[in-house]
């Protein structure tokens, strides 16, 4: 019976695709936990953040610890707006920037035939390999030299020299937008600009897409390098959070409601440009 | 000879570095000149002044330290070249198991997805570092935890080892299990972008071919080394690239420790401490990437 029906071979059993989504839900687990303890813990009343052993999950969940922020963050000697305000206007400037920055020199390294332009893909290749901390003090030296120690582009100017950007905005330009598209526009009299503008952007829009959930993880949750921000006013909201955590360990509650909070934005980002995401990265891989 | 461009070419060229210029002044002055300063400083004696960083010319004197004076160094390299090959094999087939299975269509695919990738939307940050830091304080409370939480590996935060504790095992086979379950933490942890490029090489593949496999009767066995695997040619080694960063410049003993000296102002010798090992990364990628070209992707393709 079986012999003669040869799609038979093609159909996973049933055995086989639970013991698959055995593994993915286990995989999963894993993937997860960090996060569930974390929301676990914030609803955590104060009793039970202090027992011993730690338990992983809430017993009997409150709101208190959300409840409370208000009132702790009122005590500190800049209003909680001040660093929101900052937060997202470092997040929105700094995204934004990377995006242009990184997709116009992507441009030109991929259509144009301009000088260096493979000493340029070595730079980037080569600078993927360096880490922030790496270069940390360098550019903290940089930055004092160039004045701009405790002012707000200590958040953004250092994130602008982005090198994974320009290669994954490269690599998707190479592979979908043909010459021929590009050479029309020029024919029919547009000026480099406008074809940036009008025709190469609109077309590699899962591209910047990608860029801006890597750039907006990134700085979202960024705490400046120390020493080279001192003003209250200029802190943002992961120093809010630490200060929270600060107040000893029946803070905990709270600041891990913080933690919660904090984590919405760059959710709700991922779920946004998911799908853009996985275009961009198939082009990745076609090229090296 | 070559002719020099002119009248168009030239207006061409001039838009081309128009648009190039704002990332090169960002790249040249946030990463090649403090590159080129790490140079520097590995290279001479650095203090710090109130005029600022002071630098003193010292030619090899802080590699011969680092190398001749104690065997820390020599170790904590062995250390993290020796975790690159283990980790790198499972990290590659690990995530493209996972990448097999969340290609295939499920309810609850594009949740699934985001699960795998939660750790790069939430790994790097702050947020992270907190949830580290808050199992370290009831670490402390634990005063005998103290050893433990100083590992920094996000299992403290679950706390397995008290779990284990409870199950009534023999100390060795508690221990094992404790350890090979934080390991797969972290090596699950370092799979989000991993995962990402398998899902989407895996989109790229023609779905003609599957069927031709099909009407010549392979397996899925089969299927997999002979349509699959080469297929993801340039994917997988994009993966086994990204993954070697990863694990050599974000997660290494030697780069943790370096930036420990970092903060502790010793700029000479963690720059000296770092370009060694930078340059044998670099050697490690070339001849993996030159091996795997030649012996696979060139018979793939």
């Amino acid at each position: 019976m079986a012999k003669g029906y040869q799609y038979k071979k093609y159909t996973r059993s049933k055995f086989g695709s639970v013991v698959y989504f055995m593994f993915l839900l286990l995989a999963g687990a894993f993937s997860v936990l960090p996060l569930v303890y974390c929301i676990a813990t914030s609803f955590k009343p104060l009793d039970e953040l202090l027992v011993y052993p730690p338990r992983f999950f809430v017993r009997r969940p409150t709101l208190t610890n959300f409840i409370e922020i208000p009132a702790l963050l009122g005590k500190m000697t800049v209003p909680v707006t001040r660093y929101f305000l900052n937060s997202v206007f470092i997040t929105v400037v700094s995204t934004l920037l990377q995006i242009v920055f990184a997709s116009m020199a992507a441009y030109v390294l991929s259509k144009s035939k301009i000088k260096f332009k493979t000493v340029f893909f070595l730079i980037i290749q080569f600078s993927l390999l360096y880490n922030a901390t790496t270069l940390a003090i360098p550019q903290y030296l940089i930055l004092t030299n160039l004045h701009l120690i405790d002012t707000i582009w200590v958040y953004i100017l250092p994130t602008l020299a982005s090198t994974t950007g320009v290669f994954l905005i490269k690599q998707y330009i190479d592979a979908s937008i043909p010459d021929t598209l590009l050479e029309a526009a020029r024919i029919d009299g547009a000026p480099p600009f406008r074809i940036y503008l009008n025709i190469v952007m609109p077309n590699i829009k899962p591209a910047w897409m990608t860029i801006l959930l890597f750039a907006f993880q990134g700085v979202w949750s960024v705490s400046p390098t120390a020493g080279t921000i001192y003003s209250e006013e200029l802190k943002t909201l992961p120093y809010v959070m630490t200060s929270v955590a600060a107040g000893g360990l029946a803070r905990q509650g709270s600041a891990m409601a913080c933690t919660v909070l904090l984590l919405i934005p760059p959710v709700i980002v991922y779920f946004v440009t998911q799908s853009n995401v996985m275009q961009t990265m198939s082009s990745a891989g076609i090229k090296e | 000879m070559k002719k020099r461009p002119q009248g168009i070419e030239v207006i061409k060229r001039r838009y081309g570095y128009m648009f190039v210029i704002p990332w090169i002044v960002g790249i040249i002055i946030f990463v090649i000149v403090p590159l080129i300063n790490s140079v520097i400083y590995g290279l001479s004696d650095t203090n710090m002044t109130p005029q600022g960083l002071e630098t003193h010319f010292i030619g090899f004197e802080n590699y011969y330290k680092l190398f001749a004076q104690s065997a820390d160094y020599t170790n904590l390299m062995a250390e993290s070249f020796s975790s690159l090959f283990t980790s790198l094999p499972i990290i590659v087939a690990l995530s493209m198991m996972l990448a097999l299975i969340l290609n295939q269509k499920f309810a609850g695919r594009t949740f699934a997805r985001a699960i795998f990738f939660l750790p790069v939307i939430i790994g790097s940050s702050v947020v992270m570092t907190k949830l580290s830091s808050f199992s370290m304080q009831q670490g402390i409370m634990e005063t005998s935890g103290m050893a433990a939480s100083q590992t920094s590996s996000y299992m403290n935060v679950i706390n397995f080892s008290e779990l284990i504790a409870k199950l009534n095992l023999p100390e060795n086979i508690g221990k094992l299990i404790t350890d090979w379950l934080s390991n797969t933490f972290n090596l699950i942890w370092s799979c989000g972008i991993q995962i990402l490029l398998f899902v989407a090489g895996l989109q790229t593949i023609p779905e003609q071919l599957y069927e031709v496999g099909r009407v010549e009767g392979i397996s899925k066995w089969e299927e997999f080394w002979f349509v699959t695997v080469p297929m993801l040619g340039r994917v997988i080694l994009l993966v086994i690239f990204y993954t070697i960063v990863e694990l050599f410049v974000e997660k290494s003993a030697l780069v943790s420790k370096a930036t420990s000296l970092l903060l502790q102002q010793d700029y000479s010798t963690s720059s000296a401490m770092l370009w060694p090992y930078f340059i044998f990364t670099e050697i490690i990628i070339a001849i993996i990437v030159i091996v795997y070209k030649k012996l696979l992707l060139n018979r793939w393709e």
